[in-house]
Parts: C-alpha cells; sequence; structure tokens
C-alpha cells in the first residue's frame, strides 16, 4: 500500500513538472530586396527538446530607439497594421521532438515605403517562458537610405558619434577614424560601423580610444555619408 | 604487328589521360548557414517567504544559442499583477522596473559558439506593507532579439 502510494505521489510530481520546450529558429533577420505582393518568406522552426512542444506565432511592428535598439510595438494599432500587409502560416502547431516546421509570412500588399516588423516564435511551456523574435526588414524597390553623420564628439577616453538615416529605406553608415599623436601626426586610423539603421532614425555610437591619440578627425567611407 | 602494337599502346595512353583527368575532377560545394538562435530557461523562478518592507533577490540562469549578435528583453506577462516592485538587473548594473514594461537587459551579445552562451538575470522583489499577505504567482518573458 505504501509503495502505491509512494508511486501516485511520485506520478503527481512527475505530472506537474514542468516541461522544457527548446526551439531553434533560423533566420534571424529577413531582408528580401524588393518585396512583391504574393511573396512568400521562410522561417524554420525545430524541436531540440525531449518532448512535443506546442509553437504560438504572432507579427507584430518594431522601431529602434536612440541606442539603435528594436523596440517592439505589441499594442493592438500595430499588430492591427502588419497583418494589413503581412500573413502566417501556420500560427499555431504542435511539433515532435527533433522534427522541423517552415513557417510561411506572406505580403499581402507591398504598398508601403518600408515595414518592419517582428515575427514572435514561442514556446508554450510551464513556468517561464521565452520567445525568438525574428525581424522582418521590407522596403519598396525604389528606396534608398540616406545615412550621414549627424554629430561626433570625443568624451573620456572615447568618442561618441550619431549616425541618421534621411533615406526610406534602412542602412548602415560605415566612416574612418583618424587619429593623430602627440606631434600632430596621423599615427593610426580605425574604422567604425554603426549598425542598421532604421529610416527617419539615428543611433548612437560609441568607440573607444587609444591612450595616445591627441586629436581625432571623422571620414565617412558609406555612400550617402557626409563629412 | 608493328602498327597494331602502336595502336594498342595509344590506346592505353588515352585511357591513362582520361584517367588522371577524373582524378583530378573537383566539384565545387555551395552551402548557406543561416543565422539562427535559440533559448533555455531554468523550469522554475521561486523568490520563497519575504516579510513586508524587506528586499530579495534571485538570479535567474539562461542559455542562449545564437550565431549572430543578439539582445534579451524581459517583461512579466499575465492577468495576475505583481507584488511590491519587480526589477531586472540589466548588463550595466542599473536595476529597472520590470513589472511596467519590457526592459532590455543584455545588448549586443556576441554569437554563442556551438556551447552556448549561459546569462545569470539578478532579480530583485521588493515588498511593502501595502502587499496583502498571500502567495503570489506572477510569469516573466524573456525574448530574445538579434541586434541591429
Amino acid at each position: 500500500m505504501k509503495a502505491v502510494m509512494l508511486g501516485l505521489f511520485l506520478a503527481l510530481l512527475w505530472s506537474l513538472a514542468p516541461v522544457k520546450a527548446r526551439i531553434a529558429v533560423a533566420p534571424m533577420i529577413i531582408e528580401p530586396e524588393q518585396v512583391q505582393a504574393g511573396q512568400v518568406l521562410a522561417v524554420h522552426c525545430q524541436n531540440r527538446s525531449e518532448e512535443p512542444v506546442e509553437v504560438e506565432l504572432a507579427l507584430v511592428l518594431f522601431d529602434q530607439d536612440a541606442r539603435g535598439k528594436v523596440v517592439l510595438l505589441e499594442d493592438g494599432e500595430s499588430v492591427t497594421l502588419v497583418e494589413r500587409f503581412l500573413s502566417v502560416e501556420p500560427r499555431y502547431f504542435v511539433l515532435p521532438p527533433g522534427a522541423s516546421q517552415e513557417i510561411q509570412v506572406q505580403v499581402l500588399e507591398n504598398a508601403f515605403q518600408h515595414l518592419y516588423a517582428a515575427l514572435l516564435i514561442k514556446p508554450r511551456q510551464n513556468g517561464l517562458h521565452s520567445r525568438l523574435a525574428v525581424l522582418l526588414l521590407l522596403s519598396g524597390a525604389e528606396e534608398e537610405p540616406a545615412l550621414g553623420l549627424s554629430s561626433w564628439r570625443r568624451r573620456d577616453a572615447g568618442v561618441s558619434l550619431r549616425v541618421e538615416n534621411r533615406g526610406g529605406r534602412h542602412g548602415s553608415w560605415a566612416g574612418e577614424l583618424l587619429l593623430y599623436d602627440g606631434q600632430g601626426r596621423l599615427a593610426s586610423t580605425m574604422r567604425v560601423h554603426s549598425g542598421l539603421v532604421l529610416p527617419g532614425r539615428s543611433r548612437g555610437v560609441r568607440v573607444s580610444l587609444p591612450g595616445w591619440v591627441e586629436q581625432v578627425e571623422v571620414r565617412s567611407l558609406a555612400p550617402g555619408g557626409e563629412r | 604487328m608493328k602498327k597494331s602494337f602502336f595502336v594498342a599502346l595509344s590506346l592505353m595512353l588515352m585511357l591513362l589521360g582520361a584517367a588522371a583527368v577524373q582524378a583530378a575532377a573537383v566539384i565545387t560545394v555551395q552551402v548557406e548557414i543561416l543565422g539562427g538562435f535559440s533559448i533555455d530557461c531554468s523550469d522554475l523562478f521561486i523568490f520563497g517567504a519575504v516579510m513586508p518592507g524587506q528586499s530579495i533577490e534571485e538570479t535567474l540562469e539562461l542559455k542562449v544559442w545564437s550565431n549572430r549578435a543578439w539582445d534579451l528583453y524581459v517583461s512579466c506577462i499575465g492577468p495576475v499583477e505583481v507584488p511590491g516592485t519587480l526589477e531586472v538587473e540589466d548588463q550595466r548594473g542599473l536595476w529597472q522596473d520590470v513589472a511596467s514594461s519590457s526592459r532590455l537587459v543584455l545588448w549586443d551579445q556576441t554569437a554563442t559558439g556551438s556551447e552556448g552562451s549561459v546569462v545569470h538575470i539578478p532579480f530583485r522583489l521588493s515588498t511593502s506593507y501595502a502587499d496583502a499577505p498571500g502567495e503570489y504567482e506572477f510569469q516573466i518573458e524573456f525574448t530574445v532579439v538579434p541586434s541591429l
């Protein structure tokens, strides 16, 4: 009787134990050149755990803050807007251990200059929750980025730069720091990359400098950049 | 006889030549490795019992796999309101209120390699006498986002 009770107790504990659901997703960023209505963008999802996993999907918009970081816009208005342009299939699926599923994001219409959306992939699980956000960077065929250095200044042991995108498409800025020593000689150069900047947004970039640097100049290398 | 010998020799040389060409054949292989990611959370996160007016800290362990740079966000979800103040410590060491909105806690994390990267996220719950006694359960959600 004792053994049966112990068995039942262990079975109860087992049933209450949280299910670990680990999925792997690729790609992380989708950036098609020219988006057409009807175009399908594929995302692959694989179950890397030893139990079946239920997976839920959602589409939201995203923006970029002054540090260049993604800001997910999950309010009702943003969701309604993104679903006017994109659909996802399937919305929900169950993956056996080791199995894969292709998720299809379809462009319903391309009447936009640019659309920055995130596909949120969430395994249903007990305990803590996790999501993987695949970023979709979509822009019309005619759009181009226009990146420039809006400001820069030397501060402490580094240089702070601000890169602005005045164009209609995302892009990244590349530049070069010219480093002069105490005798005013150009002693070294340093490449700088801004990372992606969304249209109408700017982002800060901070670069640490070697201690011997006395004077700095910044030169843009990217097309559309300004000195 | 001499003629047939030379014909046979020529054929043998041609066959050897063809074999040599085949042995030197080179095949170009193309493959595209996609950017990919994955996350593994601990099962449960328990603060335990706490007195009113007391703060309690717990650190949560996560593992992330990614072959490109990534950021990690934390938010509170679900219908249950968080008692007191729940804060999360970001990579600068600053505590941020996580109950009100999604917070960026790790950023510009480099590709993890095949073993993945174990990260520790400290949480702090501060209670007051405004919080009624009882057991509370709320949910925390982690979102991995590729760095732009």
